[in-house]
């Protein structure tokens, strides 16, 4: 980069080879002075409106004339328009109300103390500008691409060019291009088909409706699939780690967040086997718990028609319907029925003894758990993985829980997404030098993690370092 | 991108087998311990230690029929392996569960993570060895109570070829370490590859000692004999601080199974290496039922230890040796088809809390027409109206249990037994020996368990609302029994 070149040509050379294969970056010729004057319009799309465009570009005000490439370019990213114009040693930065702000949207599944609160909105366009707006890279790449024949929906693939593996991209693109379907409605659709292990419950891909979650998740090395008319895109490579990690995480002390991170490990394993636990224990192990607990619970039990298993399959089910009515039903009316249901079907279920209390006490905390998984998609997995867990250890008592783990264990050590261990970096954390492990259960202090996670390419993984 | 390369990280080989080498300490040199035959423990270990060095220089075998030999070695080790794990989980989970149920799932989950390939299922040993080993640590400590350090002054070091026996035999049972020589070559960082063998054997070879001793501190000279598992028993002793949680002996044998099941899975990793093609996995279904066949067979523990020690393990180590000398040879070795078992699981025996009857007391005294009078008291909640105690004259504990299940639709759960009455007259009876060692042998009796002798009817006592919480539990009181040459008092 260097000073502005006065031949428009080899500006117009300089924004196509920097601004490469991203999509969200326009650029229009113009004619000033009676059309004597050939002159290039470059801008971020969404960032500028078309009004706007307009209006400055006759030359109304607000125009600073800029000498450098790079001066240039950083007008440009931070969501201005920039004009080059033949014969003039200086590029002109046009302002413009910039990115979309926090009145886009909020996210409202991922929600964070700390932290941005915008989320994404329905726009393809405005997502991959709100995106842009937090990594200001001409190296952040933006392909689009138009899907399904008949809905003609625009995805968008965003990478940092210089962090990813090349052939991730070809992969993606040619699961992408495998299928011929009608319409994508949203990115769900695209998840499933793009899918190499598609009858595992556990997703891989992460989704989220977070713009500085997809901006994180860019930095680490990995590509971002935003769908129009979506508010959640696809992030991949994912794995099983990535699923536990929140915004803030990384924006809260490191002791805070691994105390949330184990906190939520511990969780998801209950999700899925506490109340196959219970049974188990009710049923075959009771030397297990203190005789003055087991006589409690034997003594709650007495009068209940259904066996251990009957009742905690019957207040799950309970649950599982709360819950989706709460969903299908209009906002406060959802919360409402969340809570009386939850309340009064409990109490009135241990009243007529249909149920011992015990049971409502489980089954609430395992419900917790499964909440306090951040990902909604992968927390269905651990709250489907329940049903099978709870059978097993009513059969087979504590014998038939750990069978079910390690079902589940063997299950996800042989899933992968794109190529890297979906166990990552619990399992081949060697590939990363151990690195990774530091971003895991555990988050190391912020100054102790200088390097991507093994999704970025070999040679580009350094991401902090002292100045000298 | 990165799977699929079946290379394996220095970690994963380390987590994988000694995992499986301390789950084998723990379930083997216990049974053996005592206060003069430490000496065949050093040895076994000795023994395996050459081996493994060995494997560590030698190039592997390649050729197809020699890793079917060392596989069929593989094979009756696993299968063995197997039905002690299934004795283990049929004796501290699930009682009266049928023994072919509970191997019949193990080979069902083993086949599954087999299935999958040598990277997958490295990957699973990856993930659980932390878990099994901090379960294992954080038990043992639970027992430090029971441990009497000044039991280690009465061992004795005495070299003979009675020693030199067992410790062969030991280190047969250890050989299931041995497949470590197949993953020669197949690690990532092939300079690695000494130091992780080296550093799997030490990890082993210390954690198979300090078990020994560990055991030997509880039960002292022989005071185990007779029991299934040492340590499993031994952690009957364990409990929480605090009474949060009982008994912790369902926790160990839960920690355990998980370095059994890695140990038997690389056991019956087919030829060890590479992908599992259709042909493969056809092989592992058939190996897999024949084993299952076998386990099911009381018999082939005693078949299988002849074989193993006379026959599998010196080919093992004649091969070691050949590969050692000329390098790779060939020696052709038919691999027997073996029958097909379809598992069909049903059945179970669990039982809900209302159908158990928690015996908190037991009195035994002397009776008119059996051997013994025994009282049972039951617990209740606070709430409850106490429970008429359960009088019957029977010749065991045993056998008292039937009768009580005969009268009433409940089962005793002796889980929650906390105290048990002996009356002076019965302590002089030959029966009495007989009952002590049902007690020692039946894993549902806590070794916690307090004792106490009465003047008068132990009956009385039992009855009694109020339970004594001190007392000497009944481990103390059979380790006196076993070690005095049984007689205790």
């Amino acid at each position: 980069m260097g000073e502005i070149s006065p031949q428009l040509s080899q500006n117009k050379e300089w924004v196509k080879t920097r601004f490469e294969k991203c999509d969200d970056i326009l650029n229009r010729q113009v004619f000033l002075d009676n059309g004597r004057r050939e002159g290039l319009l470059v801008y971020v799309e969404v960032a500028v409106s078309n009004l706007m465009l307009e209006e400055h570009v006759i030359g109304l005000s607000d125009v600073q004339p800029l000498r450098t490439y790079q001066e240039g370019e950083a007008a440009l990213l931070a969501g201005n328009g920039i004009l080059f114009l033949e014969g003039d040693d200086m590029v002109y930065k046009i302002s413009s109300k910039g990115y979309p702000g926090i009145g886009v949207s909020k996210a409202e599944s991922e929600k964070v103390m700390r932290g941005s609160r915008e989320g994404f909105t329905e726009s393809e366009k405005l997502n991959v500008a709100l995106i842009r707006k937090r990594l200001r890279d001409p190296r952040m790449k933006v392909e689009e691409q138009i899907i399904g024949k008949r809905s003609n929906t625009m995805t968008a693939l965003v990478y940092m060019e210089d962090l990813i593996y090349p052939n991730l991209l070809d992969t993606i693109k040619k699961r992408m291009a495998a299928y011929e379907i009608d319409g994508i409605l949203d990115s769900g659709m695209l998840e499933q088909l793009t899918e190499k292990h598609w009858l595992s419950p556990f997703p891989q891909f992460q989704s989220t409706e977070r713009p500085d979650r997809a901006a994180s998740a860019i930095l680490e090395g990995r590509v971002v699939l935003v769908t129009d008319h979506s508010p959640t895109v696809l992030v991949f490579p994912s794995d099983y780690n990535s699923f536990f990690q929140t915004s803030d995480d990384w924006y809260n002390r490191f002791e805070i967040a691994t105390f949330a991170r184990m906190l939520r490990f511990f969780a998801a394993i209950l999700a899925m086997s506490f109340p196959a636990i219970y049974v188990a224990v009710t049923t075959w192990h009771t030397s297990l718990l203190p005789t003055n607990l087991i006589l409690s619970m034997a003594e709650a039990r007495a009068g209940v028609p259904f066996p251990s298993l009957g009742e905690v399959l019957l207040m799950e089910i309970s649950f599982e319907l709360i819950r989706e009515a709460g969903i299908r039903l209009p906002g406060p009316i959802g919360n409402t029925i969340g809570i009386v249901g939850g309340l009064i079907i409990g109490q009135s279920a241990v009243t007529a003894n249909v149920v011992s209390p015990i049971v409502v006490i489980v089954v609430a905390f395992t419900a917790l758990c499964s909440f306090a998984i951040p990902n909604e998609e992968f927390a269905s997995a651990f709250r489907l993985l329940k049903y099978g867990c709870i059978f097993m250890g009513a059969w087979l008592g504590l014998y038939g829980v750990l069978l079910s783990y390690l079902w589940v264990l063997i299950h996800l050590s042989h899933l992968n997404s794109f190529g890297i261990p979906y166990l990552m970096p619990y399992v081949a954390s060697d590939l990363n030098g151990y690195e990774d492990e530091k971003d895991s259960l555990v988050r190391f202090p912020f100054r102790m993690l200088t390097r991507r996670p093994v999704f970025a390419k070999r040679d580009a993984r350094v991401k902090l370092r002292k100045k000298e | 991108m990165f799977s699929g390369n079946q290379k394996i990280s220095s970690r994963q080989l380390y987590r994988n087998y000694t995992a499986g080498f301390i789950s084998l300490s723990a379930l083997l040199p216990p049974l053996i311990i005592n206060g003069s035959n430490i000496v065949s423990i050093l040895l076994a270990v000795i023994f395996l230690g050459i081996f493994l060095a060995g494997s560590a220089v030698i190039p592997r075998p390649v050729s197809t029929a020699v890793k079917a030999l060392c596989y069929v070695h593989y094979w009756i080790l696993g299968t063995m392996l197997v039905r002690m794990t299934g004795l283990l989980v049929q004796e501290f989970l699930l009682t009266d569960t049928k023994l072919w149920i509970i191997a019949g799932w193990f080979y069902v989950i083993c086949y599954y993570n087999l299935y999958k390939g040598l990277e997958c299922r490295l990957r699973v040993s990856e993930v659980l060895f932390p878990f099994f080993t901090v379960l294992l640590i954080f038990l043992s400590i639970l027992m430090y109570g029971e441990v009497q350090i000044h039991r280690l002054e009465e061992l004795e070091y005495i070299w003979n070829m009675g020693q030199v026996q067992k410790g062969y035999e030991l280190f047969c049972w250890l050989g299931a370490i041995q497949s470590l020589w197949h993953l020669n070559g197949q690690l990532q960082d092939e300079h690695k590859w000494r130091t992780g063998v080296w550093k799997i054997w030490l990890s082993g070879a210390v954690i198979t000692i300090l078990w020994s001793l560990f055991t030997y501190c509880i039960y002292g000279n022989a005071g185990h004999t007779g029991l299934m598992f040492p340590l499993a028993n031994a952690m009957t002793l364990a409990h929480f601080p605090g009474n949060v949680i009982g008994r912790m002996d369902t926790l160990f044998v839960f920690a355990w199974m998980i370095g059994l099941f890695l140990l038997c899975s690389s056991l019956f990793a087919p030829l060890v290496d590479g992908e599992p093609d259709k042909q493969r996995k056809y092989l592992l279904f058939a190996l897999l039922s024949a084993s299952y066949a076998a386990v099911l067979l009381p018999e082939c523990m005693e078949w299988g230890q002849k074989l193993l020690y006379y026959v599998s393990t010196p080919a093992q180590l004649l091969l070691l040796f050949f590969y050692a000398v000329t390098g790779n040879g060939k020696k052709k070795v038919a691999v027997c088809v073996l029958p097909f078992v379809f598992l069909f699981l049903t059945g179970c025996s669990a039982q809900e809390l209302e159908q158990r009857s928690l015996v908190t007391a037991v009195g035994v005294d002397a009776g008119e027409e059996s051997p013994f009078l025994l009282t049972f008291q039951f617990g209740t909640s606070a709430k409850e109206e106490p429970k008429e105690p359960f009088v019957t004259e029977a010749k065991s504990l045993r056998e008292a249990e039937e009768l009580y299940w005969k009268n009433s639709w409940k089962h005793m759960d002796f889980n929650h037994l906390k105290n048990i009455y002996f009356s002076q007259e019965i302590l002089d009876t030959e029966d009495m020996e007989n009952l002590l060692e049902e007690i020692q042998i039946d894993g549902a009796y806590s070794r916690g368990t307090l004792v106490h002798i009465t003047e008068e009817e132990a009956a009385r006592e039992a009855e009694k609302e109020e339970q004594p919480k001190d007392g000497t539990p009944i481990h103390r009181l059979l380790n006196e029994w076993y070690n005095n040459g049984r007689s205790w008092k």
